[in-house]
C-alpha cells in the first residue's frame, strides 16, 4: 500500500493557472465519486484552495499510484487548458506524500508560513471525501495524523505566532495599547483597498463603533453598508478623532490630513489614549503628532518592521515544526507497516491457537477437569507470549519486507486451507 | 533551598517567555508549592521567635520576598495575566539570595521578642513595601512598553507583555494595596509609643513618604493617559524607595527588631 500525491501549488504554478484548477465543493465531490468508480480506489483526498489543488490516493504500489496520478494530470491539463512546467515534480512518492500532507496542515507549505486557515481546508477535504464515499481506513488515518501534526505545530512552536499583514499588525498594536478591541471606536479615513482590508480584519470584533470617512462619501457609504458603520466626509475628521480609540488613515492625499496643532486642540477634550495608524504614502499624519503624550503614531515602515520580525520568528520555528512532522510521519509509517503485515500475523496467531486447541482436545480425557481448565487459560497466554516479539518485529519491519515474504508467511500458516494438490506438491 | 526553588521558577518563566515552552496562563503547582514551603519556613521561624518573624535580616528580607511573591500570585489570579510574573519573581529571587547571605540567629541570643501590635505593624509595613515594589515593576514595564510602541520598536517586551491597559490596571491595584497596608502601618505606629527620634530614622521617613505618594496615587482617577503616566513615574520613584529600605534592612536590620 503506497500513498502518492499530485501536488499543484503556488510553488510551481502562477495564480492564472491555479485558478483554472480550483474545484468547488460540488465539483470536488463529483470528481471524487467518478475517480472512486473508475480506479476502484477507496482512499482519496482532494485539497482544493486558492493556493493549491492536491490529490492524495492510496494505490497498491508506487508504480500504480504514479500511473493513475499521471493520467489524472494529463486529463486536467487537456480539460482545463494548462501545462505543468516539470510534470514529474508534481507527483510525489509515498514518503514525500505523507510528509507533504503533514507539512500542509502545519502551514509549512503555505504562502504565508504558519497561517492557520489551511487546517480548516484540510478538514474540509475529508468532508468532501466522506460525501463521495471515498474515505478508506488508511486515508482517514493519514488525515487524522496530519491534523494532529498541524495542531501540535501551532501549540508547541511559534510557527503561527505574530501578525503578518499590515492590517493585522495595526490591530495587534491596538491590542497592545487597549487590551481587548471589544467595544472600541474605530475611525477609518479613506475608502481604498487598504481601508477595505483593515475593515475585513475588524469584522470579527464585537460591539465596535465604526466611522468611515472619505473625500467622496459615496464610496465610504458603500463600505459602511458592507461592514456596518457610519459613513461621512473628511469634514467630520475632528469629531471622528475625538470619538475614536484607533484611527487608521489611508488616503491618496498629497498633504497631511492630521496636523499636530489641530490634533492637540481636538485632544484637549479627550482623556484616553489614541492610536493613529498611518498607512498612506505620502503620509496622511504629521510625524510630530506622535510626540503628544496620549498619542501613539505608527506608520507603514513601523508595521513592515513588525511583520519582518514576526516572519523571522516564524522562520526560526521551522526546524522545530519539521521535527514534529517527522515524528508524526514516522508514527503513521509504523501504523501502515503494521497494516501490511497484519494478514500474515493473523494467520500465524490462528495457526498457533488452532494447534493449542487441537492438543488440548487430545489431552481432555487424559487429565482431570481442573488441570484442563488451567491449561485452557495457560496455552493462549503462552501463545501470546511466544508471538509477542515476532509480532512487534514484523509490524515494525512491515514496510521493508518483501511482499512475497509476507504472502509466504501467510500461506505457511494456512496450510490446511490450501488445496490438496498444492500440499502434495 | 528556597532560593533554588525560586530560581527554578524563574527558569521556567523564562522558558515560557522565550517560547521554548507554552505556559497555561495559570499559576502552577511548583509556584504554589514553593510559596507554601516559604510560608511554612516563616511560620516556623515565627513560632521560634514568638511573633512576626522580623528578628533578623534573614527573616525580614525573606518575609518581604514572600509578601512580593504572594501579592504577585494574587494579581495573576485576579487578572489572568502572567506576563509580568517573571519580573516580580526576579526581585523575590534576589531578596531570597540576599536573605540567604545572612546567618539565621538562634533565639537564645540577643533577639528582641516583639509584641502582637508591633507584629501587625511590621507585617503591614512589609506588605506595603511589597505593594510598592510590585507597583514600581509594573510602572517601569508600562513605560518601557509605551516607549516601545511610540518609537515603533516591536521587540521582546512588545511581544511578551500583555497590554498597556492591563499593566496600568495591575499598577493601580498594587498601588491601592500598598497605600492601604502603609496606612495600617502608620495607624499601628500611633499606638506603639514611638519617640520622635524613632520617627526620624531614614527607613521610617522613606516609608512615610511612600505612604504619602501612594495614598495620593490611589485617590486619583484612572481614566486619563497622563494620570497613568504620572502613576507609573511615581511607582518607579516608589521602587527606588523600596531599594533604599531593602538596603537599610540589609545593613541595620528592621527597626521593629
Amino acid at each position: 500500500m503506497r500513498i502518492n500525491c499530485l501536488a499543484l501549488d503556488h510553488q510551481i504554478l502562477p495564480i492564472e493557472v491555479r485558478e483554472k484548477i480550483v474545484f468547488s465543493h460540488d465539483q470536488a465531490i463529483q470528481f471524487l465519486t467518478e475517480f472512486r468508480h473508475r480506479y476502484q480506489i477507496e482512499d482519496v483526498l482532494l485539497i482544493s484552495t486558492c493556493n493549491r489543488t492536491e490529490l492524495y490516493i492510496l494505490a497498491n504500489n508506487s508504480h500504480e499510484g504514479f500511473g493513475i496520478l499521471n493520467s489524472i494530470l494529463q486529463t486536467w491539463q487537456t480539460d482545463r487548458d494548462f501545462r505543468v512546467p516539470i510534470q514529474c515534480a508534481a507527483i510525489h512518492s509515498h514518503g514525500a506524500s505523507v510528509r507533504r500532507l503533514m507539512r500542509i496542515a502545519a502551514g509549512l507549505e503555505s504562502q504565508i508560513i504558519g497561517e492557520s486557515e489551511v487546517l480548516g481546508q484540510v478538514r474540509m477535504a475529508k468532508d468532501l471525501s466522506d460525501k463521495a464515499g471515498a474515505t478508506g481506513k488508511v486515508m482517514i488515518r493519514l488525515w487524522e495524523k496530519a491534523l494532529r501534526c498541524g495542531k501540535r505545530v501551532r501549540s508547541e512552536t511559534r510557527l503561527g505566532d505574530g501578525a503578518l499583514s499590515v492590517a493585522y499588525g495595526a490591530l495587534w498594536i491596538a491590542r497592545k495599547i487597549h487590551g481587548s478591541l471589544k467595544g472600541l471606536s474605530f475611525g477609518i479615513i479613506g475608502a481604498g483597498e487598504i481601508s477595505e482590508l483593515v475593515l475585513k480584519n475588524l469584522d470579527t470584533i464585537k460591539d465596535k463603533k465604526l466611522r468611515i470617512l472619505n473625500r467622496s462619501p459615496e464610496r465610504a457609504e458603500l463600505l459602511a453598508e458592507r461592514f456596518g458603520g457610519i459613513a461621512g466626509s473628511l469634514d467630520e475628521l475632528a469629531v471622528t478623532i475625538q470619538e475614536s480609540d484607533v484611527v487608521v488613515c489611508s488616503t491618496g492625499s498629497q498633504i497631511p490630513l492630521i496636523k499636530k496643532d489641530e490634533l492637540s486642540t481636538v485632544l484637549k477634550e479627550r482623556k484616553r489614549s489614541l492610536l493613529l495608524i498611518d498607512l498612506g504614502v505620502p503620509r496622511d499624519i504629521e510625524p510630530d503628532c506622535g510626540n503628544l503624550p496620549q498619542v501613539f503614531l505608527n506608520n507603514l515602515d513601523d508595521l513592515a518592521r513588525l511583520i519582518e520580525e514576526n516572519l523571522d520568528e516564524r522562520r526560526s520555528a521551522i526546524p522545530e515544526a519539521l521535527e514534529i512532522v517527522d515524528h508524526e510521519a514516522h508514527r503513521f509509517e509504523l501504523w501502515l507497516n503494521g497494516l501490511r503485515s497484519e494478514p500474515a500475523l493473523k494467520a500465524l496467531r490462528k495457526a498457533m491457537e488452532d494447534a493449542c486447541q487441537f492438543e488440548l482436545e487430545l489431552l481432555k480425557d487424559e487429565v482431570d477437569q481442573e488441570t484442563h481448565e488451567k491449561l485452557l487459560v495457560l496455552l493462549p497466554r503462552l501463545v501470546k507470549r511466544v508471538l509477542h516479539k515476532p509480532t512487534e518485529d514484523l509490524r515494525a519491519q512491515g514496510g521493508d519486507l518483501e511482499p512475497r515474504f509476507l504472502k509466504q508467511l501467510e500461506a505457511l500458516f494456512q496450510m490446511e486451507d490450501r488445496p490438496e494438490s498444492e500440499d502434495s506438491a | 533551598m528556597l532560593t533554588v526553588l525560586y530560581g527554578v521558577i524563574l527558569a521556567g518563566e523564562r522558558r515560557i517567555l522565550t517560547g521554548e515552552h507554552r505556559g497555561s496562563g495559570a499559576i502552577g503547582n511548583w509556584i504554589l508549592g514553593t510559596t507554601s514551603l516559604h510560608l511554612l519556613a516563616l511560620v516556623m521561624r515565627g513560632v521560634q521567635v514568638g511573633a512576626c518573624p522580623v528578628a533578623s535580616q534573614w527573616d525580614s528580607l525573606s518575609l518581604l520576598a514572600w509578601c512580593i511573591a504572594v501579592l504577585q500570585i494574587l494579581l495573576v489570579k485576579f487578572s489572568g495575566d502572567r506576563s509580568t510574573l517573571i519580573y516580580s519573581f526576579s526581585l523575590v529571587f534576589l531578596l531570597q539570595i540576599g536573605s540567604a547571605s545572612f546567618t539565621l540567629r538562634v533565639s537564645e541570643t540577643s533577639e528582641r521578642i516583639i509584641d502582637s501590635l508591633t507584629s501587625v505593624h511590621a507585617f503591614s509595613a512589609l506588605i506595603g513595601v511589597a505593594g510598592v515594589a510590585i507597583a514600581g515593576i509594573h510602572g517601569a514595564l508600562w513605560m518601557l512598553l509605551r516607549n516601545s510602541i511610540k518609537n515603533g520598536r516591536f521587540g521582546f517586551l512588545f511581544k511578551r507583555l500583555s497590554s498597556l491597559e492591563e499593566i496600568a490596571r495591575l499598577n493601580r491595584i498594587s498601588t491601592g494595596i500598598a497605600a492601604t497596608a502603609l496606612t495600617m502601618t502608620l495607624l499601628t505606629s500611633l499606638f506603639l509609643n514611638r519617640t520622635y527620634s524613632e520617627f526620624q530614622q531614614p527607613d521610617v521617613v522613606v516609608t512615610m513618604i511612600l505612604w504619602g505618594i501612594f495614598g495620593c496615587l490611589t485617590l486619583f482617577p484612572r481614566s486619563t493617559g497622563s494620570v497613568i503616566a504620572t502613576r507609573a513615574w511615581f511607582s518607579l520613584l516608589g521602587f527606588c524607595g523600596v531599594v533604599f529600605i531593602i538596603g537599610w534592612i540589609a545593613l541595620f536590620g528592621f527597626h521593629a527588631q
